[in-house]
């Protein structure tokens, strides 16, 4: 698995010294950590705090990193306990508090091709920024985790804290709350 | 499959979904953690220089250390003012035997200091440890003196006191002229007859 993990060996690159390694793990995977940040801690001062703290501590990590598990499973992790010490720090805010939902629904920005699918294709997106942001945080956490950062079922839980039925339970239970909140703009398994 | 590892829903629809639906870091942002990771680097690069860096410090070490051996060796130049400003007791000492150098000699044998850094002003006044070296030596250097004193002509000897008081130094002057009156009972009140 590590021969074929790109990151994992850009990552290696970087702790023999190749800057260049680094510019590029970056750039592969600036976008999904900010996404799965801006959905965890929904404030978007605090994102770009925890994102740099996330950030700095695989930069610290350099030296201690072996390529035991993909790097994207470790930087998620990372990215998780940041998120935690984020909460713990500011105080642990209401898991259906929905007060930046407008704010997180404002920031779906991707490209469209019309005007029609653009109306459409933001209202699917911010129907399913307000979905994730009225989940339960243990479920938005668990789906976050499956969907975006790409652990198993067995690595969540372990990062979690939990067991594997509980973290396959909470998936479950995350999809459908979305698909119900989505609607026909859901995706079909 | 093992338990865990089994897929609950297939994630690639909802991870292009969530693609779709987010912003991304700022610039700014960008720029400060590829910098940050780029420092990170720079320890890095400066352990692999440190032997050769360590080298170069031993080496100007053993350099600067060569050159104060090899200067301190050097006499140091005695300039015309330096002559004319010294006092006329500090001139008669210099005329002073062979016997009271060699009496000296144990201060002049301290080894030269590793890294002198007095002016060449500050080289010509004795340092302090010097000054405390020959201050240790004094009483074979007052033998040595009044051994000169005895070879010397009663006016070459009360010419010197003379110049001790013309100098300031009054006490040694009054001192000496002490010893002179011992030595030489008489002189002084016959030489002021014949010079009023």
């Amino acid at each position: 698995m590590e021969g074929r993990d790109a990151d994992a060996q850009l990552m290696l690159r970087y702790t023999a010294g190749d800057v260049r390694a680094f510019e590029e793990l970056y750039e592969r995977n600036r976008a999904g950590l900010w996404r799965f940040i801006r959905r965890l801690v929904r404030d978007a001062a605090a994102t770009d705090d925890v994102f740099q703290e996330c950030w700095s501590r695989v930069i610290g990590s350099r030296g201690r990193y072996r390529p035991t598990a993909r790097f994207t499973t470790w930087l998620y992790r990372i990215a998780h306990n940041c998120c935690m010490d984020h909460w713990r720090k500011s105080g642990r805010r209401a898991a259906h508090e929905t007060t930046d939902d407008d704010a997180i629904a404002a920031t779906a920005d991707a490209p469209a091709s019309g005007p029609f699918a653009d109306a459409v294709a933001d209202e699917a997106r911010g129907q399913l920024t307000r979905a994730l942001a009225r989940l339960p945080e243990d479920q938005r956490i668990a789906f976050l985790l499956y969907a975006e950062g790409g652990l198993s079922v067995a690595e969540i839980a372990e990062q979690t804290g939990t067991g594997a039925e509980t973290a396959k339970s909470r998936l479950r239970y995350a999809v459908a709350r979305l698909k119900e909140a989505l609607g026909n703009d859901a995706p079909v398994d | 499959m093992e338990p865990g590892n089994e897929e609950p829903f297939d994630r690639g629809p909802w991870r292009k979904l969530l693609e779709a639906n987010s912003g991304a870091p700022t610039q700014d942002m960008d720029r400060r953690i590829l910098a940050e990771a780029r420092r990170a680097l720079a320890p890095h690069i400066g352990r692999r220089w440190l032997p050769v860096s360590l080298a170069a410090s031993v080496l100007l070490a053993v350099l600067i250390v060569q050159w104060q051996l090899s200067d301190s060796a050097a006499p140091v130049p005695v300039t015309e003012s330096d002559v004319l400003s010294a006092p006329a007791s500090i001139a008669a000492d210099e005329a002073a035997p062979a016997a009271a150098m060699e009496s000296a000699k144990p201060a002049a044998n301290l080894p030269p200091p590793l890294l002198d850094l007095r002016t060449p002003e500050s080289r010509r006044a004795p340092a302090p440890a010097q000054a405390e070296a020959e201050s240790a030596v004094a009483p074979g250097t007052l033998k040595a003196k009044e051994s000169y004193a005895e070879s010397r002509t009663p006016e070459e000897w009360y010419a010197a006191i003379e110049a001790l008081r013309t100098s300031g130094r009054i006490k040694e002057a009054d001192a000496e002229l002490a010893r002179f009156k011992s030595e030489y009972p008489g002189w002084l009140e016959s030489h002021q007859q014949q010079n009023p």
